[in-house]
């Protein structure tokens, strides 16, 4: 147990080296000075370029410039935006809860909606209902984001005028931002329209949590379908069965428990993607997170904002998955002894 | 399982053989490769078969609706633009940029992989196991967001959109081929035909290579669903192939301005789209499936 905590904490040491050595790295690839990347002062005029060199340790070796880097990262010195001027790391944190919002919405949607379907699918008294939700997860799996975001604003929001078509809450209501997470917000705000509001946040979460949540919901049905006929086809749920067990009881006990596992590996490795299709549904429905900030900045040049976007969306990334394998070595004994040299 | 078959005779088929027999019992599968060689074909001759120029814009013919409409011409079959510009060409020569590219960076990446993964697959120690810690974090990354942190770099454009694509795709491949060929190096057909005295070179051409190309196609062909759809997503958000090029995602995307005023603009890429992707997940899962059956058999 302690071997693997020791094994993950290294992986994440290891992954944090490479994540940040690379956002460095970004400094000297990206087309601009140097000094203008690290400060995010656009133009650098002769007289202050000696000093900033200083202060930024240009003149030293590149080792001395990464630690530099770390020490400036850790303190949240992110630089400066080079369109707006002002501090990167509080523009970044400010976005960010929007963007978990809305990934953690959809994933448990796509919890919810994904198991139920993926046993029934599994069961084999009903091919055709088999066959039917195979079909529609490969559907839902060939669907270009966009393009399913656009029908359906089309359909709900133009069409019948049920949900809105773009940002996370009407302009008429005025919430004071304490956690970034709206429907906290809402909640522990002291306005005496709060109902109201709180129902205006969830017509506005509806669709892009929907369109967000296609994705890992076919992934989830084609995982849970698979694991639970493997769980089922064991001895251990035919003896079960042979003691006269029904088949309630044999799901709770035996099927669940056992098959679920790659449901929760499946997700940890899919979280990755969930929080990209994430920045392009942001993009789609005006949604006000770190995605659509980041595409604004890669169409602005905005180089200093572009290295911080990728630091936090990377490091959620990583985080999310190591945490993910742990859920799933709590569950699961059997993955505390494998696992070498795997996330 | 009944043992005794009646109308049994040998089968001596050639692997492929039996492969795309099993394959063809999938009707859906049959009819989605007709599509997805539909698809190749017009990404191959769709811009020779396209009628007008994907950029001409014709000012007296604005957002004219696809000729089943009733107001539509027969001049143009989907109908044009807001700028007058044909769809029915511009669609033609879409699939080529979209499709065409992804299929295109799928195969670049898989001979890159090839390369790449086999010399890893055969190297052991300190390079092997620096090489997995490289891998793991790649590998963590989904392809999209490191598509869109090589086009932060690059710069938006379908060159460079294609270029991050490939690269993106580069750590899947290294790491399948790199898998397949440590596994199969334990195998005892491969180690007798060491015995035999051959050498790494030829281990690999007769020994890894003919083993390891079916599954090689199907991941391939999984890996171009998601080639294009990086690719088309690149060009909706704006930061891959730009403005009056036809690429499917930039003109869903320039079109989204009109899209309740005509929303033929919008729908009939998107259907496109939507054809490409589906019918290659359908191939690749049939195959998939076939592969099972005929490893069963």
């Amino acid at each position: 147990m302690l071997n693997y905590f020791y094994r993950k904490l290294s992986l994440l040491f290891f992954i944090t080296f490479g994540v940040t050595v690379f956002v460095f790295s970004l400094n000297f690839l990206f087309p601009t000075d140097v000094l203008s990347n690290m400060s995010g002062i656009p133009n650098i005029g002769e007289e202050d370029y000696a000093a900033l060199a200083e202060q930024y340790y240009l003149n030293n070796s590149v080792i001395i410039q990464y630690f530099a880097f770390i020490g400036r990262i850790w303190q949240g010195d992110w630089g400066v935006s080079f369109i707006t001027g002002t501090s990167i790391y509080s523009q970044v944190f400010r976005v960010l809860p929007a963007t978990i919002e809305l990934a953690i919405y959809a994933l448990l949607y796509s919890f919810i909606v994904a198991i139920p379907l993926g046993i029934l699918a599994s069961s084999e008294t009903y091919p055709w209902l088999d066959k039917s939700i195979l079909a529609l997860s490969i559907i839902g799996f060939s669907m270009p984001i966009f393009w399913l975001a656009l029908l359906l604003i089309l359909v709900f929001s133009i069409g019948l005028g049920w949900f809105p078509t773009s940002g996370r809450l009407s302009l008429i209501y005025n919430i004071p931002s304490s956690s970034g997470f709206l429907l906290f917000d809402i909640i522990r705000s002291n306005v005496d329209y709060k109902v109201e509001a709180f129902f205006d946040a969830l017509r506005h979460l509806a669709l892009p949590t929907f369109v967000l949540a296609a994705y890992p919901t076919t992934v989830l049905i084609r995982t849970t379908r698979q694991s639970m006929k493997d769980v089922m086809n064991t001895s251990y749920v035919k003896a079960a069965k042979a003691k006269g067990l029904t088949s309630g009881q044999l799901l709770r006990r035996h099927g669940l428990r056992n098959g679920l596992l790659p449901v929760i590996q499946m997700l940890g490795m899919h979280f990755g993607t969930v929080i990209t299709l994430a920045m392009v549904t942001e993009v789609i429905f005006a949604w006000p997170g770190v995605g659509s900030w980041l595409v604004d900045a890669i169409h602005q040049r905005d180089y200093p904002a572009i290295q911080g976007g990728l630091l936090v969306i990377s490091g959620m990334v990583f985080i999310a998955t190591i945490l993910f394998d742990l859920l799933y070595m709590i569950f699961d004994p059997i993955a505390r002894i494998r696992g070498h040299g795997k996330i | 399982m009944v043992k005794f078959r009646f109308f049994s005779s040998p089968n001596n088929s050639s692997p492929f053989r039996q492969l795309w027999r099993l394959f063809q019992r999938n009707h859906f599968a049959l009819v989605a490769s007709w599509v997805f060689a539909f698809m190749l074909l017009m990404a191959i001759l769709g811009p020779l078969l396209a009628p007008y120029s994907p950029y001409m814009q014709q000012s007296d013919m604005l957002l004219v609706p696809p000729s089943w409409d009733v107001n539509g011409f027969i001049q143009s079959p989907f109908g044009t633009d807001a700028l007058g510009r044909d769809i029915l060409s511009r669609i033609l020569v879409g699939i080529s940029y979209s499709f065409g590219l992804g299929i295109l960076a799928v195969i670049l990446a898989l001979s890159l992989g090839l390369l790449i993964g086999t010399l890893a697959g055969f190297s052991k120690g300190v390079k092997a196991s620096f090489l997995n810690h490289v891998l793991d974090i790649a590998l963590t990354m989904p392809s999209l967001l490191i598509a869109i942190v090589i086009v932060a770099i690059l710069g938006p454009g379908i060159a460079n959109s294609f270029w991050a694509v490939v690269l993106a795709m580069l750590p899947q491949f290294i790491h399948h081929i790199r898998t397949e060929v440590t596994d199969m190096l334990d195998k005892d057909f491969v180690i007798a035909y060491r015995l035999d005295g051959a050498n790494n070179m030829q281990v690999f051409r007769f020994a890894l290579l003919p083993n390891m190309i079916e599954n090689i196609i199907i991941f391939s062909t999984m890996a171009i669903s998601s080639s294009v759809l990086d690719i088309v997503v690149l060009g909706f958000i704006g930061i891959g192939a730009q403005s009056p090029e036809p690429e499917l995602g930039t003109m869903i995307a320039d079109s989204l301005g009109v899209f309740y005023l005509s929303p033929w603009t919008v729908m009939l890429p998107g259907i496109t789209l939507f054809l490409c992707i589906l019918s290659t997940n359908i191939v690749g899962d049939g195959l998939r499936h076939a592969l099972k059956e005929r490893r069963l058999q």
